[in-house]
C-alpha cells in the first residue's frame, strides 16, 4: 500500500506542469528594431462640459518632435461613440490654423500636398467603428505642436444614471482575409500603436451643470477630486500620468429621480428648430411571464484573454443562473470557429444546465475574433433547431467588438434577425463600442458596457431584467408643426424601448424655435398591447448649442444604418455627404484639415514619418498589447517532451508495482509453504 | 482488487501519454516525408497540396550544412500547420520568421552557432544563404517579433530550454542570420 501512496505522489507531482508567473509589465523589445527611440510623443488633455444632456469636449493633443530630423506622426485614438467632431486647430508656437471640413480623399489630397510643400498640416480622419487618427506633417526638429479638437456627443441615461464616457484606449482590431474584402481601403481602421514604455499622459477635467440637484457624482474608473455643489460640478483626474489604459466613465443621478420626467434641448440653425428630445415611460412594469429562448454567444478570441474574459464568463453564468425552467437555452462560444454547447437550443433542465457551467468553465481565450460565424448560428439557429414559435428568441452576444469586417456583420444582422433579439455587452476597456451599438440598434436590443469586475453583477441584473420585462413597441413620434411642414426624426424607426430606458430622439423641425413652441410632442407607443402615452410641451425646453451637429450625426449614421438594397447606394452616399459637409463635420465620408500658410521646410531636409503611440487597454493580457506589426512570439512547444517523460515514468511505476506485487506474492506462497511445512510436520520440532 | 484497477490504470495512463508523445513525434516526421514529393513538384507557383486535405504546404526547404540538416518548411504559424514543419512568414519589407518546436523539428536550433551557414531554398530553385549572427534567449511576455524590419533579415525562433520537461515555458530561443551574397540557383 505504501508503494501506491508513493506513487500517486509521484504523479501528482508529474501532473503539476505550469508555475504561474508574474506577469511583467515592462516594456516590450523588438526583434529586428534597430533601436529606435519614440520619436514623436504625444500627450493629451481633455476639457468636457456637460449641460444637461450634452457635452462639449475639446481635446488638446501635444506632438513632441524628439528627433533632430523634420517629422510626420499620425496618431490613432478612439472617441466616444455618436462624437460629432466639427474642430480643428493647430498651433505652432504664437500662430493658430484652423481646420475645414471637406470630402475624405480631397481632405488627404490638402495634406499631402501641403506635406510636400513643406507646410506644416494637420488631418482629422475617421475610420471604422469608433476610431480617429490625427495625422500632423513638417514637425520641426524637437518643436512640440497644439492639436486641438472639438467634439459634441449626447450623455448616456438609463436607470437613473447619467454616463459620460471617455474612450483613452483602443483595442487592436482583429483582420482575416475575408474581413478586408468588404472593406473600401479608406475605411480600413488603422492599427493604434502602443508605446514600448508607460502611456502618454491623459489629464482630463469635466465642468457638469446638470440642471438639476445631484444626488451623486462618481468616476467608474479613476480616483478624481470633485469640487462644487448644488447641480453644478467640477472634477479632475488626480493621477494624470496613470489615467490612460481605461476608459473614464462619469456617472452622475438625481437627488429626486422621481420627479424627472424628460427634457427638451432646441438648437436654432439656418432658421429652423434642431430638437434633441428625452422622455422616460411612465414606470408600471408588471413582468409579464413569457417563455424564452437564450442564446449566450461568448468571445473567447485572444483579444479577450486576461482579466476580460473572466468578466465575459461570470456575464453568461449570471444569465444562466436567471433562466427560468421554462425557458430553452444553448451556449456558443466562438474565436476562429463557432462552438456550439448544444446542436439547437434546448429545455433549461438541471441537467443542461450544469453542461453550460461546466462548459463555460472550461473554455479560454486564444485566436481571432471570427465574429460572423458565431452571430449566422445564433440567429438562423443550428441545424437540430426545434420549433421555437413560442418562444422569444434573445441572443446575448458577450465580446470586445475588436473585428475589422464590421460592415460583413451588420449585413449579416439585417439579413437574419426576423424576430431574434440581439444585446450586445461590451467587456472590458477598449472595447468597440460604436460597432456594439450598430450591432445592437440593428438587432432590435440594447448594448450594456461592462468595464470593471465590480460592476458584472449590477450591469447584468439590469440587462437580465431587459430581458424578462415587456418592452414598449411601436413608437410613434408626433411633434407640432404646421400642417404644410415636416420634421424629420431620427432615428427613423424607434426602437423598442425597455425597462428604464429612456426615449431619445433627434429632429429637425422646418420652422424656427419660436414659431413653433405651441403644442406639444407625443409620444404613443404599446406595451402589453395596451396604448401608453407621453407628452412634453414644446414650449418647456433649453436652447443647447450643439443639438443641430448632434441630429447631422444621428442622420449620417442612421443613413449608413439603412438595410442594404433599400435605398440607392449612390442617393445614400450624397445624402451622408452633403450632411457632413452641410453641418461642418467629421464623418466616415469628411475629414478636416488644416494647412499652415508659409512653407517651412526645405525640399533638401527629409521627412520622417511614424506612428505616434497611445495606451494599450489595461485589462488585457500583455500579449495583445501590440500593434498589428508586431508578431507574438509564436508557441513552439509541442510538448512531446513532457508527456514522453510523463508515460515513461508511469510506466515505470507501473511496472515497479507489478515486480512488487510479484515479489510480494513470492515471499508469501514462500512463507506459507514453509508454514504449511510446520503444520505438516508439528512433531519434529517437539 | 484495488491495487491491481490502480496499476490498470496507471499503465493506461502511461500508454496514452506515450501515445500522444509517439504522435507528436510521428507527424513531425510523417510531415517531412510527405511533403517531400510534393516539394519536388514544385514550381514557381510553389509547391502543391502534399495529400488530400492538407491545410499547408511546403514554402521553404531550409538547409544547416554544419549540422547536415534539411528541413521542409510550411506556410503559416498556426499551431496545427508546426505539427508537420517549421513555419514560415514573410514580412513587407523582408523579414523572414521561421518557427518550430523545441521537440520535433527544431531541436538542433541550440547547436547553431555564430557563423554557421544557413541555406532557404525557394520553390522555384533559388537558394539564399545566411550567416547565423547571433543566438539569444529572450521572454515571450515582453518581446515581440517586428514583422515591419527592415531585411533582408532571418529570424529562426523556438522554445528554450530545448530539452525542458515542463511544456509551454515563456523563454524563446531566437537566431538571427543575415545574407551572406545574392541569390543563386
Amino acid at each position: 500500500m505504501t508503494y501506491t501512496r508513493a506513487c500517486l505522489l509521484v504523479l501528482c507531482f508529474l501532473t503539476t506542469t505550469s508555475i504561474l508567473q508574474a506577469q511583467t509589465r515592462a516594456g516590450l523589445q523588438l526583434v529586428g528594431d534597430a533601436g529606435a527611440v519614440a520619436a514623436v510623443t504625444q500627450s493629451t488633455e481633455v476639457d468636457i462640459r456637460v449641460t444637461g444632456l450634452l457635452a462639449r469636449t475639446t481635446v488638446t493633443q501635444h506632438f513632441t518632435n524628439h528627433t533632430q530630423g523634420w517629422a510626420e506622426g499620425r496618431y490613432v485614438f478612439p472617441l466616444p461613440d455618436g462624437a460629432s467632431v466639427d474642430e480643428l486647430r493647430i498651433a505652432i508656437g504664437e500662430r493658430v490654423i484652423a481646420g475645414e471640413v471637406r470630402e475624405k480623399a480631397d481632405a488627404r489630397q490638402v495634406f499631402e500636398q501641403a506635406r510636400d510643400q513643406g507646410r506644416t498640416a494637420g488631418l482629422v480622419e475617421q475610420h471604422a467603428g469608433n476610431l480617429f487618427s490625427t495625422s500632423l506633417t513638417n514637425i520641426a526638429p524637437g518643436e512640440d505642436i497644439v492639436v486641438t479638437i472639438g467634439f459634441g456627443q449626447t450623455v448616456d441615461y438609463r436607470y437613473g444614471r447619467f454616463t459620460l464616457r471617455f474612450p483613452t484606449t483602443t483595442l487592436p482590431r482583429y483582420e482575416n482575409g475575408a474581413g478586408t474584402e468588404s472593406q473600401t481601403l479608406a475605411n480600413a481602421a488603422p492599427a493604434p500603436a502602443y508605446s514600448p514604455g508607460a502611456a502618454p499622459r491623459l489629464s482630463m477635467s469635466v465642468a457638469l451643470a446638470a440642471g438639476f440637484e445631484l444626488a451623486g457624482v462618481q468616476s467608474l474608473h479613476h480616483p478624481v477630486d470633485v469640487r462644487g455643489r448644488g447641480s453644478d460640478r467640477t472634477i479632475e483626474l488626480a493621477e494624470p500620468e496613470r489615467a490612460a489604459g481605461k476608459d473614464f466613465e462619469l456617472v452622475w443621478s438625481a437627488r429626486d429621480e422621481d420627479r424627472l420626467q424628460g427634457a427638451l434641448f432646441v438648437e436654432q440653425l439656418r432658421g429652423r428648430a434642431h430638437a434633441l428630445l428625452m422622455l422616460l415611460p411612465p414606470r408600471d412594469f408588471t413582468p409579464v411571464a413569457l417563455k424564452r429562448e437564450l442564446i449566450l454567444v461568448i468571445d473567447r478570441s485572444g483579444s479577450m484573454q486576461g482579466e476580460a474574459f473572466e468578466q465575459a464568463r461570470e456575464a453568461v453564468r449570471l444569465a444562466l443562473d436567471r433562466i427560468d425552467h421554462d425557458d430553452r437555452f444553448n451556449v456558443i462560444a466562438f474565436s476562429n470557429t463557432a462552438l456550439p454547447l448544444f446542436d439547437g437550443a434546448v429545455a433549461a433542465t438541471r441537467a443542461n444546465l450544469d453542461r453550460a457551467y461546466r462548459f463555460i468553465e472550461r473554455l479560454d481565450a486564444d485566436g481571432g475574433t471570427e465574429i460572423d460565424a458565431a452571430m449566422g448560428m445564433a440567429m438562423d439557429g443550428l441545424p437540430n433547431v426545434g420549433n421555437n414559435r413560442g418562444y422569444l428568441r434573445q441572443i446575448v452576444f458577450v465580446t470586445d467588438g475588436a473585428v475589422a469586417n464590421e460592415p460583413q456583420v451588420l449585413e449579416r444582422i439585417d439579413r437574419e434577425i426576423e424576430d431574434s433579439r440581439l444585446f450586445a455587452i461590451g467587456i472590458g476597456h477598449g472595447v468597440n463600442d460604436a460597432f456594439l451599438n450598430r450591432a445592437a440598434r440593428r438587432g432590435h436590443g440594447t448594448t450594456t458596457l461592462i468595464k470593471d469586475p465590480r460592476d458584472i453583477a449590477g450591469r447584468m441584473s439590469e440587462l437580465l431584467v431587459q430581458l424578462e420585462s415587456p418592452v414598449l413597441e411601436n413608437l410613434q413620434i408626433d411633434w407640432p408643426v404646421p400642417a404644410d411642414t415636416s420634421a424629420e426624426t431620427w432615428p427613423e424607426r424607434m426602437p423598442d424601448l425597455y425597462a428604464g430606458q429612456p426615449l431619445m430622439v433627434l429632429a429637425r423641425l422646418d420652422g424656427a424655435a419660436n414659431e413653433i413652441n405651441r403644442g406639444s410632442v407625443r409620444a404613443t407607443g404599446f406595451r402589453d398591447l395596451r396604448l401608453v402615452e407621453m407628452e412634453w410641451p414644446m414650449r418647456d425646453y433649453f436652447s443647447a448649442p450643439g443639438v443641430a451637429r448632434a441630429w447631422a450625426q444621428a442622420r449620417i449614421e442612421g443613413l449608413a444604418d439603412r438595410p442594404k438594397g433599400s435605398m440607392d447606394a449612390q442617393l445614400r452616399h450624397d445624402e451622408r455627404l452633403l450632411t457632413a459637409l452641410e453641418y461642418r463635420i467629421v464623418s466616415p465620408l469628411t475629414s478636416l484639415v488644416a494647412v499652415d500658410r508659409t512653407p517651412r521646410r526645405t525640399e533638401a531636409a527629409k521627412l520622417q514619418r511614424v506612428a505616434v503611440a497611445g495606451a494599450a487597454p489595461d485589462n488585457r493580457h500583455p500579449d495583445n498589447r501590440d500593434p498589428a506589426a508586431l508578431h507574438a512570439m509564436p508557441a513552439t512547444d509541442a510538448g512531446s517532451l513532457e508527456t514522453g517523460l510523463r508515460g515513461l515514468s508511469i510506466l515505470t511505476i507501473v511496472l515497479l508495482m507489478i515486480f512488487n506485487r510479484r515479489f510480494n506474492r513470492l515471499e508469501r506462497s514462500r512463507r506459507d509453504s514453509d508454514a504449511g511445512d510446520d503444520a505438516a510436520h508439528p512433531g519434529e520440532r517437539a | 482488487m484495488i491495487a491491481r484497477l490502480v496499476v490498470a490504470l496507471l499503465a493506461l495512463a502511461a500508454f496514452s501519454q506515450l501515445a500522444e508523445f509517439g504522435w507528436i513525434q510521428g507527424k513531425g516526421l510523417v510531415g517531412q516525408w510527405l511533403m517531400a514529393s510534393a516539394w519536388a513538384g514544385a514550381d514557381e507557383d510553389g509547391a502543391g497540396s502534399p495529400w488530400p486535405g492538407a491545410r499547408t504546404r511546403p514554402a521553404a526547404r531550409l538547409f544547416v550544412p554544419e549540422l547536415k540538416l534539411d528541413r521542409l518548411v510550411v506556410e503559416g504559424m498556426a499551431t496545427p500547420n508546426l505539427a508537420w514543419g517549421p513555419g514560415i512568414e514573410t514580412g513587407p519589407n523582408g523579414h523572414v520568421l521561421i518557427a518550430a518546436h523545441r521537440d520535433t523539428h527544431f531541436r538542433f536550433l541550440g547547436d547553431l552557432e555564430q557563423g554557421h551557414r544557413i541555406q532557404l531554398e525557394q520553390p522555384a530553385g533559388v537558394i539564399r544563404n545566411w550567416r547565423v549572427q547571433e543566438s539569444r534567449v529572450v521572454d515571450s511576455r515582453t518581446t515581440r517579433l517586428d514583422m515591419n524590419a527592415p531585411g533582408p533579415l532571418l529570424t529562426l525562433v523556438t522554445c528554450w530550454p530545448i530539452d525542458a520537461f515542463e511544456a509551454g515555458g515563456p523563454l524563446r530561443l531566437v537566431v538571427s542570420a543575415v545574407p551572406t551574397d545574392e541569390e543563386t540557383s
